[in-house]
């Protein structure tokens, strides 16, 4: 009687087809956690630039934040858990008008930051 | 007639099993990777609705005091007032070019278009130092009656007349929805499942803020400070 299995090649063949199915949906899936997580701390980042940016236009032209220099602080998002550094130049130019410059980084992987540039004038009165 | 041989029993069986397996398997995988991209995208659309809901707010805020800067100078109107029942927001839809003066105890106006008014809204009547906000009780062409009555002069050259639209922000917490009114009108549902809603309004530093947090297993909480640039004191007289 004629009895024959898979051969060793058939087997490993088909193995190889499985392993190949399921690294790429591991691949996937891996690959958009990440993306997620990436988009998740720029829009983090670029919320951060922003909040800060309404509280620096609600300042008084003379505040101590808005002195010449640098100025920083550090903040625990809520909304990704993770720790930010939120950091502001201010240049003082001629005319009562000031040049901030804002960026927000995460701490873990700061070249996912974000930068604002704004122009304050004193003559607007707030 | 040749060697023909079929299957036998125990082969037809295994290979059943086993192909059994495999489309489980299969399945398997299939459901748990479906199941990580809807969380994936339930994620995100959680997130992208919390953020709307923010931008909106920041929105209504930046027209807060819009052209208000003398009624709410002298406390007509607040501008923006934010308690623990929600958020008021207060600003000025458009401006009404008057036709001619405004003598002390009228009730009708008259102007170059009303098409925007509607019974029901306010109107806020001012010039450099006074200002008055009345209801509008009927509208017939391009005039509207007022209530109360205006209680100064204003000339038309130095007064100006604004509709005024009122927004409200409140959370109905029973159905956990932030519900947005605009001029009295029903609540238009802002943003559903949330758990948490807040606003404050400080007019020291002049900053609104807001914190909201979804009911969702991740317990994120999305925090915005706004400028609301109109109601600086500096506009105010």
């Amino acid at each position: 009687m004629a009895r024959r299995g898979f051969t060793l090649i058939e087997t490993l063949v088909s193995l190889a087809m499985a392993a190949f199915l399921i690294s790429g949906t591991a691949g996937l899936m891996i690959r958009a956690a990440r993306l997620k997580i990436k988009s998740d701390i720029l829009t983090a980042s670029a919320g951060l630039v922003r909040d800060r940016l309404a509280r620096l236009r609600s300042l008084s032209f003379d505040d101590p934040d808005l002195e010449e220099g640098g100025h920083g602080e550090v903040i625990a998002d809520r909304a990704t858990g993770r720790v930010f550094r939120v950091s502001w130049q201010v240049e003082d130019g001629s005319g009562g008008r000031k040049a901030v410059r804002l960026r927000a980084e995460p701490e873990r992987s700061p070249e996912r930051a974000v930068e604002a540039r704004v122009l304050l004038d004193a003559s607007l009165g707030f | 007639m040749g060697n023909t041989k079929g299957f036998s029993l125990v082969e037809s069986l295994l290979s059943l099993a086993f192909s059994l397996i495999i489309i489980l398997a299969g399945l398997e995988l299939f459901g748990v990777s479906r199941d990580f991209f809807l969380r994936l995208r339930s994620g995100s659309e959680d997130r992208r609705a919390a953020l709307a809901a923010l931008d909106k707010l920041e929105s209504d805020i930046g027209r807060a005091g819009r052209f208000l800067a003398v009624p709410v100078g002298l406390g007509l109107l607040d501008g923006l007032d934010a308690g623990e029942g929600g958020l008021k927001i207060e600003g000025a839809e458009e401006e009404l070019a008057l036709l001619r003066d405004i003598e002390p105890g009228q009730r009708r106006i008259e102007v170059v278009d009303a098409s925007g008014i509607k019974i029901g809204r306010e109107v806020v009547l001012g010039d450099g130092t006074g200002a008055q906000v009345f209801r509008v009780d009927a509208v017939e062409d391009d005039t509207f009656s007022i209530d109360p009555a205006a209680g100064a002069f204003y000339a038309r050259e130095t007064s100006r007349l604004f509709l005024l639209t009122r927004v409200e922000y409140a959370l109905d917490a029973a159905a956990g929805i932030i519900r947005r009114k605009e001029n009295g009108g029903g609540g238009q549902p802002l943003l559903e499942s949330v758990r948490l809603f807040e606003a404050s309004y400080d007019e020291g530093p002049n900053t609104a803020f807001a914190r909201l947090a979804l009911r969702t297993k991740e317990k994120k909480i999305y925090e915005r400070h706004m400028f609301p640039k109109n109601m600086s004191r500096a506009f105010r007289k």
